[in-house]
């Protein structure tokens, strides 16, 4: 067995880890089926239906509005809404038990909340709006959506506090009229649960993934072992090279694992339908700045993730090399995920960009989609994601180089 | 082969640990003899490159050893005081991973591991986790971990500690085999270890070589003999606090007395042989009269 061979036997014969993958593997599971019991599918009388069986039911209701959201969709869609509005009882149309109605919008929900959101100036209600929009309105729909978007960006009081320069307002304009237009819409199902449960899987697993990475380095302190270990041959150089693939490795196995079972479950059972649909063409993504499909969201919330675990994992090595103690590593995860919270508290705009930078993005994708602050970068506009990917590649490299020197350099006292 | 530690110092925050030593080690065992906290662990981790010292240099064959680096620790055995496991290996496991840690080619690492195994009586151990080990067992492991390299300096800090009478003469037996053609370096506050394993004996006491040489040197050096004198029970405690005493036989009405003094303690004194005991204590010793908290045996 080499040098690395006997690193990961460390790590898997030590008790502790063994009891640290049985509770990922309880994670990985509750995860999937929280993320797929998300989804839910109404019949007339208002008995739901969760999971596997409402997104069958769903991706049925849904399949004649899947295409390009056109002219033509969007004529056909307000028909239909009128149609469903004209037909359903008005004393069923209000309160909380609209069964009936919520039922029938369920196939055409989507492309209702987008036309909702797009002219939601111009009428006071949905039921208006359904009412009186007119096909030479929906001719400007791509249009509205910029103008309700770009207004809703720099009115004060709505987002009033970042306080965008005028670079900045041009940049934010710019990014809504690039998006590809018509919007891909469809059935999604699988993809907005998975993208939208990744980032909770994410977290728990890090924090428990750092048990595991703080005692790679000071297991060697506290099993004694130290004195022996740094007085070999290899025990300052290659063997800390071992141990610092140990930790790629572990991040990445685990990491892989838990995002690759998940997602193979959840999108197993709601399906991979709308891997190519615009992003924005479900609402709650509707104002990001970000243009992409719904496979190219996945994909970045995955990569970015990863990123996050390799920075963190990292650093909790570094910080348990630095402090030969587990404790304060393991607390590194909760901390950083604790940040966002006191963000609220912060009115300084600079604080507030410079605290917006910290890690908790990466492994928090699609809240860092509707991050509203704006950076510039040697004269140019830019957002979060396209900030954060680069600057904690860079971190995470110099990470490892610093837990390479301190161990190289130790001083056992 | 020498290695030479020249004006070595360390200071801890308050206190200096090891005071300027100058010595040269060559083939052959040293026992470094000293009561708790005399400064040994601490010269043996700056000799073996785990603790920097404050000052002074340590050269092998002339080369400073931190130069040396990874080339030093080749060629170095360490059995650390508090030897530490790793609690899921097995003990072949251990010694296995070992031998290519310590730079051994992976060709060679089984049968090295073998040997290690035979020499250390852990044959029939091997395949025993290494926290079920009994301390005498996880002792010979770290003893074996320490030589499996073959190494030219070997540094064991109190390996005797904590030993079985029948497990300490196996592991004097064993000094002796691994005595050839390397330093051996040893520490203890046993002076029967020292006695029968070392060549060469360093006194120790705060930070500080006080004497050293081979037993015989010491004991001729030494400038206390050992008196038995016989007196009246009621005046022990008397002798105690004015003489270093380094035995009590207490009979029915008088006690038997064994007193280190450069002169005749009183009269009817008997002139014993001097031993190396002798000069332990006469070197560190205090009167049971001073505080002494120092477990010397
Ligand atoms: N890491 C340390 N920090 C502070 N003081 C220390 C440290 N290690 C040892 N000392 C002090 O240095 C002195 C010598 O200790 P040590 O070398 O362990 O003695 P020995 O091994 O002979 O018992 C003691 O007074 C001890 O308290
Ligand atoms: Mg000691």
């Amino acid at each position: 067995m080499s040098l690395m061979g006997f690193e990961w036997k460390k790590v898997v014969t030590k008790r502790a880890n063994q009891i640290l993958l049985i509770l990922l593997a309880v994670l990985v599971a509750y995860s999937c089926s929280r993320a797929v019991r998300q989804v839910e599918w109404m019949d007339g009388s208002g008995n739901a239906v969760n999971g596997h069986a409402a997104a069958v039911k769903l991706r049925r209701e849904k399949e004649q509005w899947t295409g390009v959201l056109d002219q033509t969709t969007l004529e056909k869609a307000l028909a239909h809404l009128r149609e469903i509005y004209s037909t359903t009882p008005q004393d069923l149309q209000q309160g909380e038990n609209n069964w009936p109605l919520r039922s029938r919008l369920q196939g055409i929900q989507d492309i209702a909340d987008l036309l909702g959101l797009a002219f939601a100036d111009t009428y006071d209600t949905f039921e208006e709006m359904v009412e009186k929009l007119q096909p030479e309105d929906l001719s400007r729909f791509y249009e509205k959506r910029v103008e309700a978007l770009s207004v809703q960006f720099f009115e004060e009081g709505n987002w009033g506090y970042a306080n965008y320069t005028e670079n900045e307002k041009q940049y934010i304009v710019e990014q809504y009229q690039s998006a590809r237009t018509p919007f891909a819409v469809g059935y999604q199902e699988g993809w907005v649960q998975v993208t939208e449960q990744l980032p909770s899987l994410m977290k728990y697993a890090l924090i428990l993934l750092s048990f595991l990475l703080a005692g790679i380095f000071s297991d060697e302190f506290s099993w004694k072992t130290d004195a022996v270990y740094y007085n070999t041959y290899y025990g300052r150089t290659k063997s800390t090279i071992a141990k610092l693939w140990i930790g790629f490795l572990a991040i990445t196995v685990i990491y892989w694992l838990c995002v690759g079972v998940f997602s193979l479950v959840v999108l197993g059972s709601l399906g991979t339908e709308g891997a190519a649909q615009t992003l924005q063409s479900d609402a709650s993504y509707w104002s990001t700045r970000y243009n992409m499909t719904f496979l190219q969201y996945y994909l970045l919330t995955v990569g970015s993730g990863y990123c996050g675990f390799l920075f963190v994992g990292y650093l909790v090595m570094w910080i348990s090399a630095k402090t030969r103690s587990p404790i304060l590593a393991v607390l590194i995860p909760s901390l950083l995920l604790l940040i966002p919270m006191f963000l609220h508290e912060i009115y300084s705009l600079f604080l507030r960009k410079v605290i917006g930078l910290l890690p908790h993005w990466l492994l928090d994708i699609p809240q860092a989609m509707h991050y509203v602050y704006l950076y510039q970068v040697g004269g140019q506009v830019t957002s979060l994601i396209s900030i954060i990917l680069p600057l904690y590649s860079c971190l995470t490299l110099l990470l490892v180089f610093l837990c390479y020197r301190e161990y190289r350099y130790k001083q056992i006292a | 082969m020498e290695l030479t530690i020249t004006e070595l110092t360390k200071d801890f925050r308050k206190t200096r640990a090891v005071s300027q030593v100058n010595y040269t080690f060559q083939s052959g065992v040293y026992g470094l003899l000293g009561v708790n906290g005399a400064g040994k662990t601490t010269l043996m981790r700056m000799i073996t490159t785990l603790l920097k010292p404050t000052a002074g240099t340590i050269t092998w064959d002339g080369q400073d050893v931190v130069q040396m680096d990874k080339d030093y620790r080749r060629i170095l055995g360490y059995l650390p005081q508090d030897f530490g496991i790793y609690p899921d290996f097995t003990v072949q496991d251990y010694l296995l991973y070992m031998a290519p840690l310590k730079g051994i080619r992976p060709v060679l690492a089984k049968a090295r591991a073998e040997e290690m195994l035979r020499m250390t009586g852990m044959t029939q151990h091997r395949k025993l986790k290494m926290k079920a080990l009994s301390g005498g067992m996880k002792r010979r492991a770290g003893i074996a971990q320490a030589v499996i390299n073959d190494p030219k300096i070997l540094i064991l800090d109190e390996p005797t500690a904590g030993l079985d009478p029948s497990e300490r003469i196996r592991f004097r037996n064993l000094i002796s085999e691994l005595a050839t053609d390397r330093v051996v370096l040893l520490s203890t506050h046993i002076v029967s270890d020292v006695e029968s394993m070392a060549g060469q004996i360093i006194l120790m006491k705060n930070g500080k070589f006080v004497m050293t040489g081979s037993s015989e040197e010491l004991i001729r050096n030494c400038p206390d003999r050992g008196w038995l004198c016989d007196v009246p029970k009621k005046q022990v405690n008397d002798c105690c606090l004015k003489y270093r005493v380094s035995s009590i036989k207490t009979m029915a009405d008088h006690a038997k007395l064994r007193i280190l003094s450069r002169e005749m303690p009183m009269p009817g004194a008997v002139l014993e042989e001097t031993t190396l005991e002798d000069v332990f204590l006469s070197c560190f010793g205090e009167r049971s009269g001073d505080e002494s908290d120092h477990g010397v045996v």
